[in-house]
C-alpha cells in the first residue's frame, strides 16, 4: 500500500531529505546529460524519484501510453493491426486479472464470453448495425448476461474445481457456435463484417490506422473504469474474499453474490474485449473462443502481475508480439518462443511485468556504487 | 445490521453434531444468558470450537436448536448470523493479509455499518465507541496503515478481535483467544477483556482454567460433546466430577498422589507443572470441525 518500508537512500547523498518535486527538474537535467558517466549525484536524485510510490505507479503506465500513441507512426499496416488485436486480447486479459488476480477465481474459460461478445458484433454488422458505441454496449450486455447464467453454476466451485467448471462451460460455448449456423456461420465462422464507424455521424473506419485508434480509445476508456473500480471499495472487498472467505462470511459479508458479480463484470468486460476483436478482424469464428485463447490470457495475467489491470494489457502485448511477430522468422515455432519467454518470465519476475518497478529500485544502487567507484 | 442495543441470549437444545462416526457435540442444552462472560473449557476433543462454529454458523446441526435472543437461527447463514450481531474470533487468528489494518477493520464493519457507501481511510473514527476503545487499548490504531500480513500473531489476535467488534456485535464468540500468546500478550488479552462493553454476552472457549477463571463469571465444562458443570469458577474449581474429569490434573498432581486419572484420553495438559498457566501451548488442535464444510448462500 503506502510501503512504509520504502528504501531511503544512504545518509551521505545530501538531498535525501529532500521531497521527491525538487529532484524531478535534477533527474531530468542529468537525464538529457544522459548516459554512462552518471555521477553518484544524479543516480541518488534518481533513486529518490523512484522511491516516491506514486512515481513508480506511474512509469509504467506513462511509458505505456507514450508506446501505444507513437508506435503506430513507425509500423505497417500488419503491425497496426497486431497492436489493435492486441488491445482487444488485452481486455480479455484484464478481465481475467479481475477473476483470477482479485476474487481468486482462476478462469480458463473467459473467452466465452469473449466470444459472445464477438458474435453479439458480428451479427449486428452484417444485419447493417454499424455504429460502434452501439456494438460495444449490446456486446459488453449480452455477455453479461451469458456471464449471469453461466455463473450460476460456475460460482458454486473453487480452486481447481472452478478451473475444470469455466474450461468446460468455454469448450461448450464453443460447441455451440460452432452448431448454431443460421445465426453463427458454423465452424466456417462469419465472414464479410462491415467496418464500424465509431459514433453516429462520424465516418466508417476503413484503415487499420482508423480502426487502432477507435480500439485504443474504448480499450483505454474500459481499462481506467476497471481501475477505477478495483481501487474503490469494491477492489477492497473481492481482495478481502480471496485473502479469506470464511472470514468474510462470518463478518457479514455476501461473499457468493460478490463473487458472482465479480464474474458477471468479467464476462462484460471480455464481452467488450470481443466486441473489439470483431471490428479489428471483421471476423468471427469459433477458434476465437478456443481454449488457448483463454489459456493464452491466463498466461497474459500470470506475465503481467495478476492484480494489475496495466500488467495484463502489457502481459497481453507481449504475448501477441511473440507469437505473431517475433516467431515470424521461425515459422510454426510460435508455441515454443511463447514457452520460453513463460518461463523466464515466471523465474525473473515472479511478480509480473508489473512488479519490475519494485526491481527498478535496486538500479540506482547499482548504480550509485558504480559512480563511487569510477 | 439494526444498530443492536441491549444484549442477547443464545440458547441451544438438543444440539447434535456428528463427523462421521464421531459425534463431537451429543445433544447439548445450553444457555448463554444476556450481557454475561461465559466460557467455555473442557479437554482437548470436548467439541468446544464445534459448539462454537455451531452457534457462529460455520456448521450445521445433525439435530437440535438455536436460538438467538429468541429467533431460532439454526437454518440462518452464518452472513446473515453475523448481520444480526454474532460476531466471532478464529482460533488461527483471521485477518485479510493484503489489506492494511485500517482497511481490515472497515471491511469488517461494513455490512453493519449505517454509513454505507462512505468509505475513509480511517474509517474506523467512526466505529462505535467501544470498538474505537478496544483498538486502542489493543494497540491497533496505532497499527493503522501496516499490512495486516506484516503483523505479528499477538497483534494478529488484537486485529481479529477487534474485527469482530467492529461489527458491533450483540454476541461475541472467541474461539481460543489466549492461545499462542505471549504472557504479556495475554496480559493485554485481559485487560482488553475486561474493558469490553458491559453490553455484549461474551462466549469464550479455552483450554485454559486460570486465564477462564480470570476473564468469566460463568463457566461451562463439555466433555465429550456432553454439559459436564455449570457454575462459577470458584464453584467449578470446588466441583468434584470436574476435577476428576479435567482439572484433575492439576488437583491431583498437587496432591501428589493419583496414579490412575479415569479420563480415558491423555489430555495434552497433563505434560508440564499443573500450577503453571499454559498459555504457551501452541496445541489446540482441538476438533476437526475448523475449516469443514463451506456452504454456500
Amino acid at each position: 500500500m503506502t510501503a512504509p518500508t520504502v528504501p531511503t537512500d544512504s545518509p551521505d547523498s545530501p538531498d535525501s531529505a529532500d521531497p521527491a518535486g525538487s529532484n524531478v527538474s535534477e533527474a531530468t537535467a542529468s537525464g538529457s546529460g544522459s548516459g554512462s558517466g552518471s555521477g553518484s549525484g544524479s543516480g541518488s536524485a534518481v533513486a529518490t524519484l523512484l522511491a516516491s510510490p506514486r512515481v513508480r505507479a506511474g512509469v509504467p503506465s506513462v511509458v505505456l501510453a507514450a508506446f501505444l500513441l507513437i508506435a503506430p507512426s513507425s509500423f505497417d499496416g500488419y503491425g497496426i493491426s497486431l497492436l489493435s488485436k492486441a488491445l482487444a486480447l488485452g481486455v480479455l486479459a484484464v478481465s481475467v486479472s479481475v477473476l483470477a488476480g482479485y476474487s481468486g477465481l482462476p478462469t480458463m474459460g473467459q473467452a466465452a464470453p469473449f466470444l459472445v461478445g464477438a458474435y453479439t458484433a458480428g451479427v449486428l454488422g452484417t444485419h447493417g448495425h454499424t455504429i460502434g458505441v452501439v456494438q460495444l454496449l449490446c456486446g459488453t450486455l449480452v455477455a453479461a448476461a451469458f456471464a449471469a447464467a453461466t455463473g450460476l453454476v460456475a460460482i458454486r466451485t473453487r480452486g481447481v474445481a472452478f478451473l475444470m467448471t469455466t474450461l468446460a462451460l468455454g469448450e461448450l460455448t464453443v460447441t455451440a457456435a460452432g452448431e448454431w449456423r443460421s445465426l453463427t456461420g458454423g465452424t466456417d465462422g462469419m465472414y464479410g463484417i462491415p467496418p464500424v464507424q465509431p459514433l453516429p455521424g462520424m465516418a466508417t473506419l476503413n484503415s487499420d490506422r482508423n480502426v487502432y485508434w477507435y480500439v485504443l480509445g474504448a480499450t483505454t476508456v474500459i481499462v481506467a473504469i476497471v481501475w477505477r473500480v478495483l481501487r474503490s471499495p469494491v477492489g477492497k472487498l473481492l481482495l478481502a474474499c480471496r485473502d479469506h472467505e470464511a472470514r468474510m462470511r462470518s463478518a457479514g459479508h455476501p461473499v457468493t453474490r460478490y463473487q458472482w458479480l465479480a464474474y458477471v463484470a468479467a464476462g462484460a468486460l471480455a464481452g467488450f474485449g470481443g466486441v473489439l476483436m470483431c471490428t479489428v478482424n471483421q471476423y468471427v469464428s469459433p477458434d476465437d473462443g478456443s481454449f488457448s485463447n483463454s489459456a493464452l490470457v491466463l498466461l497474459a495475467v500470470v506475465l503481467g502481475g495478476a492484480t494489475s489491470p496495466l500488467g495484463a494489457l502489457l502481459g497481453a502485448g507481449l504475448i501477441v508480439a511473440t507469437r505473431d511477430w517475433l516467431a515470424g522468422p521461425f515459422p510454426g515455432h510460435g508455441p515454443l518462443l511463447l514457452g520460453l519467454m513463460f518461463i523466464i518470465a515466471v523465474y525473473a519476475f515472479p511478480d509480473g511485468v508489473a512488479g519490475i518497478r519494485f526491481q527498478a529500485l535496486r538500479v540506482p544502487r547499482v548504480l550509485k556504487r558504480r559512480g563511487g567507484s569510477a | 445490521m439494526s444498530s443492536p442495543s441491549g444484549a442477547a441470549t443464545i440458547e441451544v437444545s438438543g444440539l447434535t453434531k456428528a463427523f462421521s462416526a464421531t459425534v463431537a457435540v451429543a445433544g447439548l442444552d445450553l444457555n448463554f444468558e444476556a450481557g454475561r462472560r461465559h466460557a467455555v473449557i473442557g479437554p482437548n476433543g470436548a467439541g468446544k470450537t464445534t459448539l462454537l462454529n455451531l452457534i457462529s454458523g460455520e456448521l450445521r446441526p445433525t439435530s437440535g436448536r438455536i436460538r438467538y435472543n429468541g429467533r431460532d437461527v439454526t437454518r440462518t447463514t452464518r452472513a446473515k448470523r453475523s448481520r444480526l450481531g454474532i460476531a466471532r474470533t478464529f482460533q488461527q487468528p483471521t485477518v485479510w493479509s493484503t489489506l492494511s489494518v485500517a482497511d481490515n477493520i472497515a471491511l469488517a464493519a461494513w455490512p453493519h455499518s449505517q454509513l454505507r457507501g462512505k468509505w475513509r481511510r480511517r474509517r474506523y473514527r467512526e466505529l462505535s465507541e467501544s470498538c474505537e476503545g478496544y483498538l486502542e487499548t489493543a494497540g491497533i490504531t496505532a497499527l493503522a496503515d501496516r499490512p495486516a500480513g506484516a503483523l505479528a500473531h499477538g497483534e494478529r489476535r488484537m486485529l481479529d478481535i477487534g474485527m469482530a467488534l467492529a461489527a458491533d456485535p450483540r454476541v461475541l464468540l472467541l474461539d481460543e483467544p489466549a492461545a499462542g500468546l505471549t504472557d504479556q500478550g495475554v496480559e493485554r488479552l485481559l485487560t482488553a477483556m475486561r474493558a469490553l462493553p458491559e453490553q455484549v454476552t461474551v462466549v469464550v472457549v479455552e483450554h485454559d482454567f486460570a486465564f477462564v477463571a480470570a476473564v468469566a463469571d460463568t463457566v461451562t465444562v463439555l466433555q465429550d460433546g456432553a454439559l459436564l458443570a455449570t457454575g462459577t469458577p470458584a464453584e467449578i474449581a470446588a466441583d468434584a466430577a470436574v476435577r476428576e474429569a479435567y482439572l484433575g490434573e492439576s488437583a491431583v498432581g498437587s496432591a501428589g498422589s493419583g496414579p490412575d486419572s479415569r479420563d480415558p484420553r491423555t489430555p495434552a495438559t497433563v505434560a508440564g507443572d499443573a500450577d503453571r498457566p499454559s498459555y504457551w501451548k501452541f496445541d489446540s488442535s482441538d476438533d476437526s470441525s475448523d475449516d469443514s464444510s463451506e456452504e454456500t448462500l
